[in-house]
């Protein structure tokens, strides 16, 4: 079953973020809890958990690109 | 009258103060506050020299900011948690002295005041950062996962000193911080937990006995970021055990 890494809701002021780093790349095994991806505003950063365990199958959203709240970064499945 | 800002960050519930740090604004709870949001309303204070306040910080003592938030505050909130960082946290702690605002509970992280402060390097160099390349170097001394401070962040940073007044706002500030020796007393009738980064080289843990200390390993001067969960459950344990 894949489950989507989301970028997460930043509050009132802040609706999109970029990618910082990945770390993990596609085919890695990852465990609920391990930050899988940092993404960063002008102001602050912000460490995304892997939601389950599983494989990293997909990246969507880039290192250095920008995205929005909502967005989907990656794909473990 | 010297300047501060009050922000409804959002959420429903309890009031939930939140103060930054020298150098932060209400932006530096972007981890922290939408997690506080289901269980909180959420506010952010800030002083003369940070954000959307002006730069007017008076002598820059943390009484002078203190009464600065308090006037924003007048009634607005009720019996609030305070979540203070570093400064912030020092502000927090004459805020429940005072008990003007009359905080149900505390969570101090890396508050200043409290431990010494023995290279105020950081304060220092901060107002006169002109580059980004300088600010990224200086700003990453904050954290000790250092992907965390981008030199987006960085150049961002260095925009807003470019602000009228914000500089000497903060030369002010960091003049008073350096000056104010006497070490702030912990509240007797507000609880409180402290939560400290066990590498933060900025603030360093205290080294003397502290009631209610946490001690997060691998984790600099920034717990709100580098250790998100550990700060967001302390906020909420103290939620619940102040009936907020």
């Amino acid at each position: 079953m894949a489950t989507e890494i989301l970028v997460p809701q930043l509050g009132n002021e802040v609706s999109e973020a970029e990618v910082t780093e990945w770390a993990a790349a596609v085919g890695d095994s990852v465990s609920t809890g391990e930050v899988v991806v940092v993404i960063s505003t002008t102001k602050a950063a912000l460490e995304i958990e892997a939601p389950v365990d599983g494989t990293l199958s997909e990246i969507r959203i880039g290192e250095g690109e920008l995205t929005e709240v909502g967005a989907v970064l990656g794909v473990i499945e | 009258m010297t300047d501060a800002a009050l922000h409804r960050l959002g959420g429903d519930g309890p009031d939930v103060l939140l103060i930054n740090g020298f150098g932060g604004d209400r932006l530096s709870w972007l981890a922290v506050a939408p997690q506080l949001f289901p269980h909180a309303t959420v506010w952010a204070a800030e002083y003369g020299g940070h954000g959307a306040a002006g730069n007017d910080v008076g002598d820059g003592s943390a009484a002078t900011l203190a009464t600065a938030i308090e006037n924003e505050i007048g009634d607005r909130l009720t019996r609030p948690v305070i979540v203070g960082h570093s400064l912030g946290g020092a502000l927090a702690l004459v805020l429940a002295d005072r008990g003007v605002v009359d905080p149900a509970g505390l969570v101090l992280i890396a508050p200043a005041g409290v431990a010494d402060i023995p290279d105020s390097s950081f304060i220092d160099q901060l107002p006169e950062l002109v580059d980004g390349e300088a600010a990224l170097s200086l700003l990453q001394t904050l954290v000790v996962r250092k992907v965390l401070i981008t030199r987006r962040m960085a150049d961002g940073f260095v925009e807003t000193l470019a602000v009228a007044g914000r500089r000497d706002a903060l030369r002010t500030i960091a003049i008073a911080v350096k000056s104010n020796g006497v070490p702030l007393p912990f509240p007797p009738e507000v609880p409180f937990t402290v939560l400290w980064g066990a590498s933060d080289v900025i603030v360093p843990p205290p080294v003397r006995p502290t009631p209610g200390l946490r001690m997060l390993p691998d984790v600099g001067h920034m717990p709100q970021v580098e250790a998100v969960g550990e700060v967001v459950e302390a906020i909420r344990e103290r939620l619940v055990v102040s009936g907020a």
